[in-house]
């Protein structure tokens, strides 16, 4: 087992981890003095690419290249920690911003310098009122001692952070709709080009960057890039926090190195099923990805394997169901997620998310029509042509696709519960949950 | 310029065929040229583009997934496929997706039958829904101002009007709200969407969500009529296009043009149209019996109204006496001439005015050298603004400046009082003209100067020898653009309606013009200019005016001395007015005469560039009114002048014959593409006037305020008033001062103020609402013209404020 990069801390000092003093203690800032004092921002930015971290928010894009598109010589530029974590079963930056916000303040301050940017926000999910407040404080503690603000460690380097509040929108957590919300303006996915990192925040080349990517930083510029790099796999090198959550015994977040396998996921970190059952059914990266069956459950957690496989590792969040899941009524729930954060700017997923939601209700409440599974694939055909992964769109940005995956996903894998739906084997009055209930099973093992 | 076209232009691949199309510009745009339409619902070319509703989704080789093709500009060489398996596809989806919830309630919407989404589900749409779930509820319809309603049933997202709210028209009051499928458009709470232009949001929403009241359920598009015309609400000259019904105008709808308007129009050009058909037009010719009381007219027809009005003249005449003629600013250019020409030959004076004392001098305007047109604002290397407040005077130019400053980055110095939506957007604001220095201009570069009559109460002849200073002082680089209000002054002005001037922008004395006159003119006028308006109705005060015709024009309410105006007309022997409706100066006619007007006559009229464009008749005259050209005509025929100019055509004819500036406009010309902008008219040979320094016009000492008298955009003019659903717009009597000077004055606002003139002989005193108003100059205070009953304004007044309690 590799080091823990990012929870050795909280694990150590449960009880004051966020606090400078214990930030301190555990070698806190000694990336920031080190990068300012004794690496130029290029060379920093070199120790980052070849570390090979690659994005921890959804799209697994190498930080290091993203960084390379800012162009040379237009200042200001900005640096943006996306902290709008909003995917179901995602907790982890929740997790980070709580018990180690000062990793993620110094994580900005070295990655400001590397990117020669003296202004950074992180935007913060409005719902994480406690995350916030540990932030705000170890940004004000930071500043007390001269790591925010002006010659930063006795050098000519000045950045300030500016720690927003989001308003509670999961569209805001998509990089261009996070910027206009952050500028004040309604929280809308923008057209591609420009892309941010020429004309972001403000019409200014901007980085957006997650939070755990962030909080890999002071580990890399401590440590270098090559010791990062030798953890994990060769495309996908480090560790990674994953979110485990649904039936499995001991749900949770874990650090572990990438390129473990889902089996072992669940099985030495979830420790088993619950009740000695099988898993059924698992999504591998967030609400937005293509479900898996058991067939993959020894597929590594590699970005790269996941995508030859048809889905992703997306934000890390790993929800596994059991034999007992209803497949249909579990996905009918996200795409109703989905379908009420839809922005609705554009026409497919404005009208296309609810529809699907509704046409999935109207099936679960026993009003299932045999032409119902031809009419959802094409509705999400609609959406996301070709139904793959990575898919194609028909709207600006993905989550219209999103709130496809599921569907089309679990009907080609499960399509036996869903014809049970269509030809009216579901129709027994016994056998239709009431709407809005939690998946069969787990009710009645509360 | 084909040369041009082809070295602007690329090949590109469209749908396996190779076609030309201009770097940068939008693929939609560039396929439609090249004859391929791709359907789409929130472009329009006039608005930012934003992707939205993703019908114009195609494929471009090398780009990943589909792309809008409102957003993608062109590139050499690139392979765009409008047409394949997955575009069709995506189409049908996207418009199923659009008719979910939309409520096909076509039947009794009035966008059916004209209605982008009617059409594009015909041609693009899948014929059938799969949809059998309920759709979306929304109250129907809501007001979202005293004209439009909204029908949020019906939207279909596409942010059009939010667009054109915000960026077009610079009044971001309508916007998104909810997200996801409860989107949808609204008012803030108790914010109502103010705006001059909110009926242009009716016509470019591509659904029927949203309608405009006065139009509502009036008529189908299969039971209209349309012809295309130009707007007579102001000088601007906005394309459109007339509908009418059953010999009613019923509606009015922008047109686009590159050169003027866009394709948009104000309110009150959009809807004024009502007035057309308003109850009180006058319909027969009157005449005030000599023993009858001041109201009693009796109806005569038109050929005894003729006969009695030539009979007079033929007797002033005889003595000597003078004839003299105010208004015209009203009329067709055609009717202008004619009135010109009617004055000159059968009347022997240059005693004509289309302007009441409330424009700018008339030499200056028809003088002015290197001319700026229109859409030289966004070429500019700055735009200098004295001005009135376009927004309120001239609505659709204020517009076109807007887009300049706001949207092309075209820096902006605003002189004088604010203009309302681009003050704030000024690089530098001046009180007054003498406080400008051009040291502050771009070293290089075209200088657009606007200049106007910012104030009733403004010396004129002041502001239009500051601006021909600086004229000279700038040299070539000053495009100047004199702009006046009234619908067709320019075009007046042009026609010889002035003292000084005769037909094409030459002065009376002009030896060569005379020549050419008299060639086709039978008749003597002298070589001297005549009186003005002031100088008319000071004649008249004294006795001295015989016969006064009055031409669609209102001097006791627009003439800066209303008493004074109501005195000379009190005192000419005989006076003809000629109106489509009663108004104060007919009740000291002696002869009233209806007369036709927009909408019924047909010609062409000339905006304040310059740009000559033509009307249409659409609707017949009610009763027995008449094109104001036919009664001069039959007057000069009934005192044996042969005045030819029978027709609008050969009058136009003439014109272009006779008038300098006019040479070569001829119908033709108004054909085709090219004809679509209208003809710009050359330069006439009006001597550049001589400028002076403009005096410094220090703050008054004392108590006194400047006075300012603006024209706000409802006002009580015929085109509000007679309008139903336009008459309760107008703001009301209400001054505007600057908060300081309030608080200094010790009167809070919204409180009961007299306004009266320093001067005792000045006669100005009115009771009005005060209203706090930081944009008005300190110093100032601010009376907008024609609210209430009219009052007397005196050039260069101070007045003071006294609180009534």
């Amino acid at each position: 087992m590799a080091e823990l990069v990012l929870t050795r801390r909280m694990l150590d000092r449960p009880h004051d981890s966020w606090t400078l003093d214990a930030y301190h203690e555990m070698e806190g800032y000694q990336g920031l003095y080190r990068a300012v004092r004794e690496m130029t921002p290029e060379q920093v930015h070199a120790e980052v690419k070849a570390s090979g971290l690659r994005g921890r928010g959804g799209a697994g894009f190498p930080t290091g290249t993203k960084w390379g598109f800012v162009p040379k010589d237009i200042f200001p530029r900005y640096l943006v920690v996306n902290g709008d974590e909003g995917e179901p079963g995602t907790f982890k930056d929740r997790m980070l911003m709580e018990r180690d916000p000062h990793s993620l303040v110094e994580g900005i301050l070295i990655s400001c310098y590397a990117l020669q940017s003296e202004h950074a926000f992180i935007y913060i999910r409005g719902e994480m009122g406690h995350a916030y407040e540990r932030v705000v404080r170890a940004v004000e503690e930071a500043r007390a001692v001269g790591y925010v603000g002006k010659d930063i460690g006795g050098t000519d380097f000045s950045c300030e952070i500016t720690v927003h509040k989001a308003a509670g929108a999961y569209i805001c957590g998509e990089e261009t709709a996070l910027l206009s919300s952050l500028a004040g303006y309604r929280g809308w996915p923008r057209l591609r080009p420009p892309f941010p990192a020429v004309k972001g925040l403000y019409d200014k080349p901007t980085v957006v960057n997650n939070v755990e990517t962030m909080c890999n930083m002071p580990w890399i510029t401590r440590r270098g890039g090559a010791a990062y790099a030798e953890m994990g796999t060769e495309r996908s090198p480090g560790t990674r926090i994953f979110c485990l959550s649904g039936h499995v015994n001991r749900p949770g977040n874990y650090e572990i190195e990438l390129g473990t396998t889902f089996r072992e996921l669940f099985e030495r970190w979830g420790q088993g099923v619950r009740n000695g059952g099988r898993v059924k059914a698992f999504v591998p990266g967030g609400a937005s990805a293509p479900w898996f069956d058991a067939s993959k459950l020894d597929v590594p957690l590699d970005m790269d394997v996941l995508g030859k496989e048809g889905s992703m590792l997306g934000s890390g969040a790993v929800m596994v169901m059991d034999q007992d899941a209803d497949i249909p009524r579990a996905v009918w729930r996200l795409v109703k997620f989905f379908a009420h954060e839809s922005c609705g700017q554009c026409t497919p997923c404005r009208e296309g998310a609810d529809w699907l939601e509704e046409i999935l209700e109207r099936m679960l409440d026993g009003h299932g029509r045999p032409q119902d599974l031809d009419l959802l694939f094409d509705v999400c055909d609609n959406i996301s042509p070709g139904l793959n992964w990575p898919p194609a769109q028909t709207t600006i940005c993905p989550l219209g696709p999103s709130a496809t995956a599921p569907v089309w996903s679990t009907i080609r894998l499960f399509p036996e519960e869903y014809k049970r739906l269509v030809t009216g084997a579901h129709t027994s009055l016994a056998s239709s949950a009431p709407a809005g209930a939690e998946p069969a099973g787990v009710t009645a093992d509360a | 310029m084909p040369e041009n076209d082809t070295l602007s232009t690329v090949p590109i691949s469209l749908d396996g065929r190779e076609v030309q199309a201009s770097p940068g510009q939008l693929l939609i745009a560039a396929a439609e040229e090249a004859g391929v339409y791709i359907p789409r619902f929130c472009w329009h070319p006039r608005l930012r583009p934003v992707a939205m509703c993703r019908m114009c989704l195609v494929e471009v080789e090398g780009m990943r997934g589909l792309q809008p093709a409102c957003y993608v500009p062109v590139k050499e060489g690139m392979e765009v496929r409008t047409q394949t398996p997955l575009v069709k596809k995506v189409q049908e989806g996207v418009l199923e997706f659009l008719l979910l919830n939309h409520p096909l309630d076509c039947p009794v919407c009035d966008r059916g039958g004209e209605c982008p989404l009617q059409d594009h589900t015909m041609s693009f749409g899948p014929g059938e829904s799969r949809f059998v779930e309920e759709k979306r509820h929304f109250e129907k319809p809501v007001p979202i101002n005293n004209l439009v309603l909204l029908d949020r049933e019906r939207c279909i997202q596409c942010a059009r009007c939010t667009r054109f709210a915000s960026d077009v028209a610079g009044d971001p009051l309508l916007e998104f709200g909810s997200r996801g499928n409860d989107l949808q458009v609204t008012v803030f709470p108790d914010e109502p969407f103010s705006s001059y232009f909110s009926g242009n949001v009716v016509q470019i929403c591509p659904v029927g969500a949203l309608t405009s009241i006065p139009y509502r359920f009036k008529a189908r598009p299969w039971d209209v009529t349309i012809a295309e015309t130009t707007c007579g609400g102001c000088a601007v000259g906005c394309r459109g296009a007339l509908s009418e019904t059953r010999n009613r105008l019923i509606r009015f709808l922008g047109v686009d043009n590159d050169a003027v308007s866009w394709g948009w129009l104000c309110d009150k050009g959009r809807f004024a149209y009502e007035y057309v058909g308003s109850e009180n037009r006058l319909t027969v010719p009157l005449f005030r019996e000599e023993t009858a009381a001041a109201d009693a007219f009796s109806e005569v027809s038109w050929a005894e109204a003729v006969e009695r009005i030539a009979e007079q003249i033929q007797e002033v005449k005889g003595t000597g006496g003078n004839i003299a003629a105010i208004g015209g600013a009203r009329l067709t250019n055609e009717e202008a001439y004619s009135l010109s020409k009617f004055m000159r030959v059968v009347c022997g004076t240059n005693d004509v005015d289309c302007q009441l004392d409330d424009g700018l001098p008339a030499d200056f305007v028809a003088g002015a050298r290197n001319r700026a047109v229109i859409n030289d604002f966004a070429k500019a290397s700055v735009i200098v603004l004295a001005g009135p407040d376009l927004k309120e005077e001239l609505p659709v130019l204020y517009l076109r400046v807007r887009d300049a400053v706001v949207n092309q980055g075209v820096p902006l110095f605003v002189i004088g009082p604010p203009q309302s939506g681009l003050t704030d957007f000024a690089k530098k604001v001046f009180d007054t003209p003498a406080a400008f220095d051009p040291v502050l201009l771009p070293i290089a570069g075209d200088v657009v100067l606007i200049v106007g009559r910012q104030s009733a109460a403004q010396d004129a002849e002041a502001q239009s020898t500051w601006a021909l200073g600086l004229s000279e002082q700038l040299g070539e680089r000053v495009k100047l653009l004199p702009v006046l209000r009234r619908s067709n002054v320019h075009g007046a002005i042009d026609m010889g309606l002035s003292p000084s001037l005769l037909p094409g922008r030459v002065t009376v004395d002009d030896l060569e013009a005379r020549e050419r006159l008299a060639q086709v003119w039978e008749g003597e006028f002298p070589p001297d200019p005549g009186r003005d308006c002031r100088e008319i109705l000071d004649a008249a005060v004294e006795g001295k005016i015989d016969i006064l015709f009055v031409v669609g024009a209102d001097p006791l309410t627009d003439f800066p001395d209303p008493v004074m105006a109501r005195r000379a007309l009190e005192r000419t022997s005989f006076v003809v007015v000629l109106d489509l409706f009663p108004s104060s100066a007919t009740r000291f006619a002696d002869v009233v005469l209806p007369a036709a007007g927009w909408g019924e006559v047909s010609g062409t009229v000339t905006n304040l560039e310059g740009r000559v464009q033509r009307v249409a008749a659409k609707v017949t005259a009610p009763g027995q009114a008449a094109s104001d050209a036919q009664v001069f005509r039959e007057i000069a025929e009934h005192l044996e002048v042969d005045f030819g100019c029978g027709t609008p055509e050969a009058t136009l004819r003439e014109i272009a014959q006779v008038a300098p500036a006019y040479q070569g406009v001829s119908l033709s010309r108004f054909r085709g593409k090219k004809g679509k902008e209208g003809v710009l008219v050359g330069e006439g040979r009006v001597a550049p006037r001589t400028s002076s320094p403009f005096e410094k016009d220090a703050r008054p000492l004392g108590n006194g305020f400047r006075l300012h008298v603006g024209r706000a955009f409802w006002d009580r003019g015929t085109l509000v008033s007679e309008c139903p659903s336009l008459s309760g717009l107008r703001p009301g009597p209400i001054v505007r001062v600057h908060p300081e000077d309030l608080a200094f004055a010790g009167i809070t606002d919204g409180s009961s103020v007299r306004v009266l003139d320093e001067d005792p002989a000045g006669r100005l005193d009115l009771l009005r609402t005060v209203v706090a108003d930081e944009r008005v100059p300190l110093g100032t205070v601010s009376v907008p013209h024609n609210q209430d009953e009219p009052f007397v304004i005196r050039v260069g007044a101070t007045v003071t404020l006294e609180r009534i309690d």
